[in-house]
């Protein structure tokens, strides 16, 4: 029975211990005080407990109240300036960065150049047809600088001398020599070229200009130089010893290939009507080639993306800066 | 303006009321942040960090008591800034500097104990889970009701009630160890 009592009385006092902290509070129930008092007046250690549990309570509660160092409001955030254009602007930039890089690339690899006689230009030359007086000749752009680093500003012509069909002026002068030619109006207003073997055969009218024919294989050699077109002489002087509008006589890059080129000022026709007239046959097809410029049309674009780049770098790097000063700006304000 | 309005304006966006609102609670925030973390710096930080948070979240705050929805906000960003400075500890916890308010009335002496015993039971206070922490610190700390405890920790009167429990059943074994409460059994044993 004693054991009984004092299983009970643990028990109770496990009870008013799970409930002491409500107590103290005054959380409980009338009831559950009036149990926990009444056991209390029974229980030395319970109410250690109770008076322990006060002291901790009070001791808390004695704690000073602390005052922060500084204000927690928020400061509004101003957005960044120019951060809606900065995405676009670093496209655009890179953007105009790959076209410049692909632009230089096909200018230097001269991927759009075309180097030689190709059979577009053949099936071309089939349509002026055989039996005709004269050919137009497609003009193309060449510009080339004198040894004074002058530009002289020239409509090539590539003619082919492969066959005896071609015009007999150049085809009798295969491996070099001199063609002589007039360079005047045509009939239909149109930059007309008479070309003969002898100065002798040449119009009267017009200006009688010499024109060399120079293969590949006597690159080197001036037909105009004194002594005959045995002496060696660079390219190069013929090119610097062409004045007004005769300009130049250059090779092409293959042997049966010559080039032909006309000081035509700014005035760049798209044909030329070439004549050809001697005494050899003038009869037979004619093939022309014209060597394609295309990457005349680059130059602009580059130097226009050059100037882009440009342009849009120098934004980017002042509206980075102005960014980047209004961080520093806010993060000094933040700790202020 | 009472808190609805301010309430009201900050939802639709209006900083200056929800600055007003900071103003009402920072101190009571940073109070609970303090007594949770035991380093002013790092209950700085994570009274901004529960303030900023509060902003963000302003919206979903659905009536209520804006009290205890803030310190069960500034609760949460103390056990965050706790695991940040678990990870990284800048500065042991036990050595943290303490230095409550000197009252010019009281001696220096009285200055000193006072301030030991503080310490003391702001390391008691770490000794605790987070739960009964909370429970503690915002009861019998910030002086907070049963009800108000429960609506910021999220949780019922009961469990208010055992947290509470063994929170300070704990803590005042703690207190008897370093003789900041004496019990008479106890100091006779």
């Amino acid at each position: 029975m004693w054991q009984a009592f004092r299983r009970s009385k643990k028990n109770e006092c496990s009870r008013t211990r799970d409930v002491l902290s409500g107590y103290v509070d005054r959380r409980l129930s009338p009831e559950e005080a009036a149990r926990v008092e009444d056991h209390l007046s029974t229980c030395q250690g319970c109410w250690e407990e109770l008076e322990s549990l006060r002291a901790t309570v009070a001791l808390l509660r004695r704690l000073p109240e602390v005052t922060p160092s500084r204000s927690f409001a928020l400061a509004p955030v101003k957005p960044l300036p120019g951060r809606r254009v900065m995405p676009a602007l670093r496209l655009a930039t890179a953007g105009a960065v790959l076209l410049l890089v692909v632009a230089f690339t096909v200018d230097w690899t001269g991927a759009f150049e075309q180097s030689g006689p190709s059979d577009v230009y053949y099936e071309q030359a089939a349509a002026y047809g055989s039996d005709a007086d004269y050919w137009l000749v497609p003009g193309v752009r060449n510009d080339i600088a004198d040894s004074d680093n002058v530009t002289k500003t020239a409509v090539s012509l590539v003619v082919p001398d492969a066959s005896d069909n071609v015009c007999a002026a150049v085809d009798s002068l295969v491996g070099g020599g001199v063609v002589y030619g007039t360079i005047g109006p045509s009939p239909e207003g149109m930059l007309q070229l008479v070309l003969t073997e002898s100065e002798e055969g040449t119009s009267t009218q017009g200006n009688v200009k010499e024109f060399a024919v120079v293969s590949t294989a006597d690159k080197n050699t001036s037909p105009f130089a004194p002594s005959g077109p045995e002496v060696t002489s660079a390219l190069d002087d013929i090119v610097n010893s062409q004045e007004g509008e005769f300009l130049n006589v250059v090779p092409a890059n293959s042997d049966n290939t010559v080039l032909y080129a006309f000081d035509l000022g700014d005035s760049v026709p798209a044909e030329i009507r070439l004549v050809p007239s001697g005494d050899s046959g003038t009869g037979g097809s004619y093939a022309v080639l014209g060597s394609s410029d295309e990457d005349q049309w680059l130059r602009p674009v580059e130097y226009a993306l050059i100037g882009l780049v440009a342009v849009l770098g120098v934004a980017t790097v002042a509206l980075w800066l102005t960014q980047r000063r209004a961080r520093v700006r806010e993060v000094s304000d933040n700790k202020d | 303006m009472d808190d609805v309005e301010l309430i009201r304006a900050s939802q639709d966006g209006d900083l200056d009321s929800f600055n007003e609102l900071v103003r009402r609670y920072q101190k009571l925030a940073y109070n609970v942040a303090f007594r949770m973390l035991g380093d002013t710096q790092a209950a700085e930080d994570a009274t901004q960090e529960a303030f900023f948070s509060a902003w963000r979240n302003i919206g979903r705050f659905r009536g209520g008591s804006f009290k205890a929805w803030v310190l069960q906000i500034t609760a949460n960003a103390s056990r965050d800034q706790l695991r940040r400075l678990k990870r990284r500890p800048v500065v042991p916890l036990e050595s943290l500097p303490y230095d409550p308010p000197s009252v010019s009335t009281e001696s220096p002496e009285d200055y000193a104990i006072r301030k030991e015993m503080a310490e003391h039971v702001q390391t008691g206070l770490t000794t605790l889970s987070h739960e009964q922490r909370v429970a503690v610190i915002l009861c019998d700390i910030q002086g907070l009701s049963y009800e108000e405890v429960a609506e910021a920790m999220g949780c019922s009167l009961g469990t208010v009630k055992s947290r509470l429990n063994r929170g300070r059943t704990h803590l005042r074994d703690y207190f008897v160890k370093m003789e900041l409460v004496y019990t008479e059994s106890r100091h006779n044993k």
